[in-house]
């Protein structure tokens, strides 16, 4: 065989084990530059990489962050129509952004990594919204918002747009058809869901008033959310696909029952709240069945500049009746904040870490609007309970968040 | 070189002082290789590579590299007396360079780290085909260690570097992208050309 040709044919096989043991991102978009074989060969998404990605919203001429981030391994990814003033990210997961557009109530999914995006139904579909109005009194648009308890207040579109959803999670990637989106909504932490290329969100009604559900969860078939006070609800996404299925559009309102409830295990112990300090929870689903609540405790200092305190770690294994706390990940790490909340297994990545919890921000209501701010990010070793801050001293306009491919 | 039977072993060893430690004592010399293990000969196995050379190599050696060769003499396909091991994938230069980091490896594998580094630095400063044919070679006879080794000088040649430099070093001399699609690369990654 020619020797020129030999490295140009190198056995898949071959050359994906290359790509395992490179670790930055850029040598592997380097290796799809090399040549016609080896780009066809490797996908444009390297969905083998273990490393999760932190994605700092900002811009190149941002001086600031320049200075800060001159290191390789920085990806620059440019989206000619991402106004980094008029975006939200309120959700990530397989590889998607989630973004809302204070200006307009757009909620757009992004893909950094193939440049792809496509429209979920806007905010003004969202089951709390009775109808948006302009007129002489107001200055701008200002949205009529339903409570669950039937009264209506008036607030401005803007701050609608940017305070009306706490979260948002996929199912799975958009190209699969039974992709699904839930997002956790309104003045009382409502669920609302829909598929590709509905028109509106369907709200999954609950017999609480207000829930403040705080994380939600695909797992296994269901859909798993935690709420305030660390109780945990459990929905069959088969039965609610089936519904949003049925034309015309039913309200999901009978089903209460059949599409689920508490959770039988009674919420971990109840644990101490104390005046300023406000408690986030998360709930992860883990390879084995089981599932993690975390529970992370937040200082508020008195401009709103919280100080992330202590995680607590909670496991539910898979048929069991209740919660345990525990104290260590053992092989795995988490990822929190408002990324679809995931376990992760690093194995030998030096840049993930087990038996460590990642986590970002996700409380944008407690910053001034409009403004940029400090925020509360971190890796937290659970052995030694010591956290390394991650860019404390950077102000954000939309708050940077994880990222897994 | 002729087997020496046990008690052979024996006698050479007292004779020159040597006393066994433990199980094993072995000599680093390269022309013979003695294993004065309680019970077991001199052990050796014949690797054939595919210009029809010969190499003879201690079976200890291969087993503790090779998954390959472990599972032919564990399953008993191969046959001392007989038999030598096909290796029509592997040319002879490659064949002994193999060899050569199984049987050092084995021997020093007590040196200290740095040592051992610079030593399989020393051993792979070859050129892109000589580092493809090891690549074959170890992916082959399934050689964790040795592959380990030469992903990671594979990464070292493409980290950081520019494509053209890429393709220089990996002698790739025609790219396959048309002109258009490599316009496109060009354009899309500016850093990387």
């Amino acid at each position: 065989m020619a020797e020129i040709d030999r490295w140009w044919n190198l056995h898949p096989d071959l050359l994906y084990q290359i790509t395992e043991h490179l670790y930055f991102y850029d040598d592997y978009i380097r290796l799809r530059l090399v040549c016609k074989e080896w780009n066809s060969k490797l996908s444009s998404i390297p969905h083998h990489k273990r490393n999760p990605w932190l994605l700092l919203p900002g811009t190149t001429h941002d001086s600031s962050l320049n200075h800060i981030l001159d290191k390789e391994q920085i990806y620059h990814v440019m989206f000619p129509d991402f106004d980094i003033n008029d975006n939200l990210i309120y959700g990530s997961g397989y590889g998607w952004l989630i973004t809302v557009v204070i200006s307009n109530g757009a909620i757009r999914m992004l893909n950094p990594f193939t440049k792809s995006h496509l429209d979920l139904p806007p905010i003004s579909t969202f089951p709390d919204v009775v109808r948006y109005h302009r007129d002489w009194w107001h200055v701008g648009e200002y949205v009529l918002v339903e409570l669950s308890d039937g009264s209506i207040y008036t607030i401005d579109a803007i701050s609608f747009h940017k305070y009306e959803i706490w979260k948002i999670v996929i199912s799975s990637p958009p190209d699969n058809e039974d992709f699904m989106a839930v997002a956790i909504y309104g003045e009382c932490g409502n669920l609302a869901v829909c598929k590709l290329n509905d028109k509106r969100w369907t709200d999954i009604p609950m017999e609480e008033i207000s829930p403040l559900f705080q994380d939600v969860i695909f797992f296994q078939d269901k859909i798993y959310a935690v709420d305030f006070d660390t109780n945990l609800y459990e929905f069959d996404k088969k039965v609610i696909m089936d519904e949003l299925g049925k034309k015309p559009r039913p309200q999901l309102v009978p089903l209460l029952t059949s599409i689920g409830g508490i959770c039988e295990p009674p919420p971990p112990a109840k644990l101490a709240t104390h005046y300023n300090c406000s408690m986030n929870k998360y709930v992860i689903g883990c390879v084995d069945g089981s599932l993690l609540m975390i529970v992370k405790h937040d200082d508020w200092a008195m401009k709103m500049l919280h100080i992330c305190n202590k995680f607590d770690v909670f496991k539910l294994t898979k048929n069991s009746k209740e919660w345990s706390r525990i104290h260590s990940l053992e092989d795995y790490a988490v990822m929190i904040g408002y990324n679809s909340s995931v376990q992760m297994f690093p194995g030998k990545s030096p840049y993930c870490k087990a038996n460590h919890i990642y986590y970002t921000d996700n409380q944008v209501v407690l910053h001034t609007p409009g403004e940029p701010s400090l925020q509360d990010m971190g890796i937290l070793n659970l052995e030694d309970t010591k956290t390394n801050k991650i860019l404390p001293n950077v102000e954000w306009v939309c708050p940077p968040t994880w990222l897994l491919p | 070189m002729t087997q020496l039977d046990r008690l052979s072993v024996y006698h050479w060893l007292n004779a020159w002082c040597i006393k066994p430690v433990g199980g094993a004592l072995v000599r680093q010399e390269p022309e013979y290789i003695l294993l004065a293990l309680m019970g077991s000969p001199l052990k050796k196995i014949m690797l054939c590579s595919s210009e029809k050379e010969i190499f003879s190599v201690e079976e200890q050696v291969m087993v503790q590299h090779s998954v390959i060769i472990n599972n032919m003499i564990e399953d008993g396909s191969y046959n001392h007396e007989e038999s030598k091991i096909p290796l029509d994938c592997v040319d002879s230069k490659t064949l002994k360079k193999v060899i050569d980091y199984c049987t050092h490896h084995t021997h020093h594998h007590n040196d200290n780290q740095e040592d051992l580094e610079a030593w399989d630095a020393q051993f792979l400063n070859v050129d892109s085909n000589g580092l493809y044919d090891l690549l074959m070679a170890a992916n082959y006879l399934e050689i964790r260690n040795l592959l380990d080794l030469i992903y990671g000088t594979i990464k070292n040649m493409i980290k950081g570097k520019k494509i053209d430099e890429i393709r220089r070093i990996f002698n790739i001399k025609d790219h396959g992208f048309t002109p258009e699609e490599e316009e496109q690369n060009r354009k899309e990654y500016p850093h990387f050309y």
